[in-house]
């Protein structure tokens, strides 16, 4: 198996292009003319291959999810419109009204308002445990539960746990494990080695080159046997180690309607080929940042998995051999100093995103979470002292000068 | 014998046909494309030159209509 970025590059095209084109045009289109009412008939049934409506299937997002399932070696790929689309096509896939998901609080806010605003009152139970303690973990599983679901780093508290561990617990009780793994999205983290079932991500972040356009992902490694899952069961006999992405596409997907743009999918099959190189780089200038703060007086604590210092480090190198990411947190003495701070930063952008190439500052508290009580937060680990930086490619010389000057 | 391919019947004059000539007949040119349900249920593509069809089996070839098969 070549390595990522040549896969992500030389991807063949699903068919021959009639002008030899290198690189799959935009097929902005809907609908798809067959030659005969049988052929349509057909392709409907699946029988025949060919593409009928641009919300279920279309060429241009058919190359991307090609391209993501040669990089990532995966059984199956779907794209989808955004990275909340992959968790909640995913969680009405695998989950019904009295199951439940056992997941940890350290969530990404909008998650966690999926499970607890919307889901909730259709009868979804969240239980929520601490993956640091995997007595708490096996002790939450029960015959109900769907699915274990957790976020490779987490956002923005930067925890990093022991997912082969908790894999083994949830595969020794018959669950799958989904992990949402958009901090380090596909180049940094081999789900498939840590016994991840199912990946779901947002590639509107590093994938898509940079914020170009909105776009998620669910991905499903082969491991898990889909006959353990109530719902699947009867599509595992039928479609074996592809019952979870048929029925997702014959189904839930379909049904939501939660489809990419082709000209998205155009956007982030350009984007994943330069990936690696856009991921290094921020990665690199996360660490020299996280050094350089770690030593400034007026910042109380610096929190990166890259650090010695992050109580997660040692995780954090297991798992993640190419580098730790483009995110990192800091605190400040009060919610005050945390936007005076961000008021002087010139090169910083303010703006919620992650992995853009350019670097970006949030107030957490302030914004993603703002919808929760102080004591929601403080139970997420969101205090209102807490800044969090998402590191670009930019020259990091430049970055170090603006910090220095917005805590001056 | 008699098979039913795609819900079509079809009536075949030999006895030791396998899954991979039915497909070599049926124009799939790579195996990899396409799924194949052996009387409904999923059949591994380990087994499609292994496994040899007999009287009244039903066979269906299904296409993803999408990418990452």
């Amino acid at each position: 198996m070549k390595g990522f970025t040549t896969n992500a590059i030389h991807t063949p095209l699903s068919h021959k292009d009639p002008h030899g084109t290198l690189r799959s045009p935009v097929y902005d289109n809907v609908a798809f003319e067959f030659e005969t009412a049988k052929d349509i008939q057909m392709a409907f049934e699946g029988k025949r291959p060919g593409h009928s409506y641009s919300r279920i299937s279309n060429p241009t997002v058919e190359d991307f999810e090609n391209r993501v399932k040669r990089v990532s070696g995966a059984n199956g790929v779907l794209a989808v419109s955004s990275g909340m689309a992959a968790i909640s096509n995913l969680v009405l896939t695998l989950l019904k009204s009295g199951k439940n998901v056992v997941t940890s609080r350290f969530l990404f806010g909008n998650t966690y308002s999926l499970f607890e605003r919307t889901l909730k009152p259709w009868g979804l139970e969240v239980r929520y445990v601490d993956f640091e303690k995997p007595k708490t973990l096996d002790e939450s599983i029960d015959e109900n539960t769907g699915m274990v679901f957790l976020e490779t780093i987490t956002n923005p508290q930067l925890q990093v746990v022991d997912i082969g561990a908790i894999a083994e617990i949830a595969h020794r009780r018959g669950v799958p494990v989904v992990a949402d793994t958009t901090v380090t999205s596909l180049y940094l983290f081999d789900s498939k080695k840590f016994g991840v079932d199912v990946e779901v991500l947002s590639s509107t972040k590093v994938i898509s080159g940079g914020a170009t356009s909105v776009g998620g992902l669910i991905i499903d490694n082969g491991i898990f046997d889909w006959e353990r899952n109530s719902k699947l069961a009867d599509w595992a006999k039928r479609y074996g180690p592809h019952a979870l992405i048929l029925y997702l596409r014959r189904e839930v997907y379909r049904n939501i309607g939660a489809c990419m743009a082709p000209h998205h999918a155009y956007l982030q099959s350009l984007g994943l080929e330069t990936v690696s190189l856009r991921v290094e780089r921020s990665a690199a200038n996360a660490l020299a940042i996280a050094k350089f703060l770690e030593t400034h007086s007026k910042i109380s604590r610096v929190n990166y998995p890259g650090l010695k210092s992050s109580p997660w480090h040692e995780n954090a190198k297991k798992l993640f051999p190419r580098g730790f990411g483009g995110i990192l947190c800091i605190e400040l003495e009060s919610k005050e100093k945390c936007f005076e701070f961000m008021n002087k930063l010139n090169v910083i952008r303010r703006a919620t995103n992650i992995n853009d190439n350019k670097t970006l500052v949030i107030h957490p508290a302030s914004t993603i979470f703002c919808e929760y009580t102080p004591e929601e937060r403080a139970k997420m680990g969101v205090p209102d002292t807490l800044i969090r930086l998402s590191v670009g490619i930019e020259d990091v010389e430049d970055l170090i000068d603006d910090i220095e000057k917005g805590l001056s | 014998m008699k098979i039913f391919l795609n819900g079509d019947a079809q009536e075949i004059d030999r006895t030791d046909l396998s899954v991979s000539d039915i497909m070599l007949s049926e124009g799939v040119k790579s195996p990899e494309t396409v799924m194949v349900q052996l009387n409904e249920e999923y059949l591994p593509s380990e087994h499609f030159i292994s496994k040899k069809l007999k009287d009244g089996d039903s066979i269906d070839f299904v296409y993803f209509m999408g990418g990452g098969r």
